[in-house]
């Protein structure tokens, strides 16, 4: 196999794996999603750019977490004239918290499945127009004929319930 | 006005997750962000979460599209390399794209499948970059796609001479809802409203507990409470006359000040009107004022459509929302912006009775219902009930916990509170509504003392254990269950319960959720303070 197939190999499986969490990481901070979007293009050709300079020994999702987070700070001194933001020592920060995570994302990934379909009828349809039909919490609202402020807490207990299955599945798995 | 009410931390990420903060709530929580790692911590947990969501979405639709039989199939009779092919294949698997023949090729199939692909790439804006001396154009669904788009971008990079395939159309994907109108009013007979409530209330003529249309009354002194036969909630401050009308959700403001509470779909589009301005309610809570010759509407919370009285077709109605103020010009005959009123309506009967001050789906009552056993609500709020005030402790009691801060677990080991202590008690009550059975109810409320909290016992073996001292005489709850094992506090497994007390502990924040049982929270206030006498 060639040094050039070998290569765009090692670097797709990488970046399958850490793609998610650089999105999610970039989602934290800009919550427009067409700027979020851009900002994880961005990250995918420096990415593949650089991939030369990453270092074997280190781990690939939190060389891609760096750059997501200076593509953030970038963002962030563009657009940051007009909007609240978070200091780049914050922001490194979180990039840390991220990295920690990053190493149960596919266990707890894989027990969220399982913990919508114990959810309620009524949880499991808000949770699907949420973010399967990524409508917006007023959009819902205004189909279930309640105001905003009732969707929203209603999204606000079942997130937690689900945080809150995976915590014991992820517990009950590590007892086993 | 009235101090703002800092929300608690997590409540703030949610809102943040739904594009919901206003400015100044995103400033507290970016502010927090910058200075405790702690809630920073919580905040990528959360926002991580948030984002795992979302991944799992898309991994359902690409589950339902493999349910129904459209995988696609790899064709290529010379085959690739084995090792590029599985990747390619893995790719095809992951998007469901490509040139590659359909199985079925029906147009539903088809027109899925371009919906799979649509959702997976969500807009094609090509961004054009730099490197190595190339300008390569990359659709932003090589950074989204799955294995395919990017193996498709790293050969691209790696090997010059390959072509990135076209990004595919993109359609307008967002769903578009509109709201149900209201269902029409049933008729119904009179009487139309009832008298549900008063404090030092004098009447010009005294109205019975059941109302009717065609009355006209006069509140000239203290607070009464009217109920609509479609439960909304109209609550006088003397002085002020009221006429009830035909309708079983309207009345007539002629003076003085009301409080519309609506806080039920059958309530929904509660009329008030008034010599000058008629209002309707859109779910909400909202102040009417009518004062000689000028009427003025200020929303408290929600939103509410004003409009002038008896208005044609042609005048448009204006809507309002929260702490928005109209009133009406009488020369130009329309509905005009204007200042808040100076003193600002009452917000419930807490403000009006000296009891604590509510905000969110709570609401004070007064008296207790001697049996909470069986109990369902006609609504979904929560009720804070008071108990037996000025109690001094016998002797240590347990409670749940007794110090500032924010709870999700409620253990029975729990905190002491020293004898001696002398306490005012009071019950938050949650319980399912009456239509709703077995569904996932849930409410939030924030209660500020003029007092700080001593104690909240929110497990149910301390409220069991607390029951005798606390609770009024004859009141009942779960009887058929052994005390002590009875189902009414918050500590299951898999609660999502949430309590918080504020550090300067007159505050106490609470998100219930329920789902068939009930949920119970005894708060425990420093006593009031016995009133001076007056004399010797």
């Amino acid at each position: 196999m060639s040094q050039d197939i070998e290569t765009t190999q090692r670097f797709t499986l990488l970046w399958i794996k850490a793609q998610p969490k650089a999105a999610a990481f970039i989602a934290s901070l800009v919550l427009d999603r067409h700027h979020a979007e851009d900002l994880l293009q961005e990250v995918a050709i420096t990415a593949v750019e650089k991939f030369h300079h990453y270092d074997r020994d280190r781990s690939f999702d939190a060389w891609v977490l760096g750059i997501a987070r200076l593509k953030i700070m970038r963002y962030f001194r563009t657009t940051g004239r007009d909007r609240i933001v978070l200091s780049e020592q914050t922001v490194t920060l979180l990039q840390s918290e991220y990295e920690q995570l990053s190493e149960t994302r596919e266990s707890r990934a894989q027990h969220l499945s399982d913990c919508i379909g114990k959810l309620p009828d009524k949880a499991r349809s808000i949770l699907k127009r949420r973010y399967f039909g990524r409508m917006a919490v007023k959009d819902i609202a205004a189909e279930e004929g309640r105001p905003p402020s009732t969707i929203g807490k209603q999204l606000f207990m079942i997130r937690r319930k689900l945080e809150q299955c995976i915590t014991h599945r992820m517990q009950a798995a590590e007892a086993d | 006005m009235a101090e703002h009410t800092p929300e608690p931390f997590e409540f703030l990420i949610d809102l943040y997750l739904d594009d919901a903060l206003a400015e100044a709530q995103q400033a507290e929580l970016f502010a927090r962000l910058e200075s405790d790692q702690a809630l920073l911590k919580r905040f990528a947990q959360l926002t991580e979460f948030d984002a795992l969501c979302r991944e799992h979405a898309g991994q359902q639709i690409e589950a339902e599209l493999a349910r129904s039989q459209m995988l696609p199939v790899y064709e290529d009779p010379n085959g690739p390399e084995p090792a590029i092919k599985l990747l390619r294949e893995l790719a095809e698997f992951e998007a469901g794209l490509g040139d590659v023949p359909l199985v079925d090729g029906t147009e539903r199939v088809k027109q899925q499948r371009r919906e799979a692909r649509r959702d997976k790439a969500y807009r094609s804006r090509p961004i054009r970059r730099t490197a190595n001396t190339m300008h390569l154009t990359i659709p932003p669904w090589l950074a989204y796609g799955g294995i395919a788009a990017v193996f498709a971008l790293a050969a691209w990079f790696f090997w010059p001479s390959n072509q990135a395939p076209a990004p595919p159309p993109i359609a307008n994907h967002q769903t578009q809802t509109q709201p149900q109108p209201p269902a029409p009013a049933p008729t119904v007979p009179d009487p139309v409203a009832t008298l549900t409530a008063e404090i030092d209330a004098v009447w010009d003529r005294r109205p019975g507990r059941e109302l009717y249309a065609g009355q006209p009354f006069t509140l000239t002194q203290g607070f009464a409470e009217i109920t609509t036969s479609h439960g909304a909630v109209a609550i006088l401050q003397a002085p002020a006359t009221i006429e009830l009308t035909d309708s079983p959700n309207a009345l007539r403001l002629h003076r003085g000040k009301l409080v519309g509470i609506c806080e039920t779909e059958s309530s929904k589009g509660f009329l008030v009107r008034t010599p000058h301005m008629d209002i309707t309610d859109l779910g909400t809570r909202f102040g009417v004022w009518v004062k000689e010759d000028v009427s003025l509407t200020h929303v408290i919370e929600g939103e509410v459509q004003a409009s002038i009285a008896n208005a044609t077709t042609a005048d448009r109605p204006t809507r309002l929302t929260a702490q928005q103020t109209a009133t009406v010009d009488a020369l130009a005959k329309r509905v005009m912006a204007a200042d808040p009123p100076p003193r600002h309506f009452v917000a419930d009967w807490s403000s009006i009775a000296g009891t604590p001050v509510l905000e969110g789906d709570i609401r004070y009552e007064p008296s207790v219902p001697t049996n909470l056993s069986n109990r369902r609500s006609e609504d979904e709020m929560i009720r804070l009930f008071p108990e037996r005030h000025r109690v001094r402790l016998g002797q240590n009691i347990t409670a749940t916990f007794t110090q500032p801060g924010e709870y999700m677990k409620f253990p029975a080991t729990g905190a002491v509170v020293p004898a001696g202590t002398q306490v005012d008690a009071y019950l938050i009550h949650f319980d399912q509504p009456g239509h709703d059975h077995g569904s996932l109810t849930t409410g939030r409320a924030t209660i500020t003392f003029d007092r700080p909290v001593v104690a909240v016992i929110a497990n149910s073996i301390h409220l069991d254990q607390t029951q005798h001292l606390f609770a009024l005489p004859g009141t009942v709850v779960n009887e058929n269950q052994p005390p002590g094992r009875r189902t009414r506090g918050v500590e299951g497994a898999d609660n999502l319960d949430f309590i918080s007390l504020s550090d300067d502990r007159t505050t106490i924040t609470v998100a219930l959720s329920i789902d068939g049982l009930m949920d119970q929270v005894r708060v425990l206030v420093e006593a009031e303070p016995p009133k001076a006498s007056s004399g010797p």
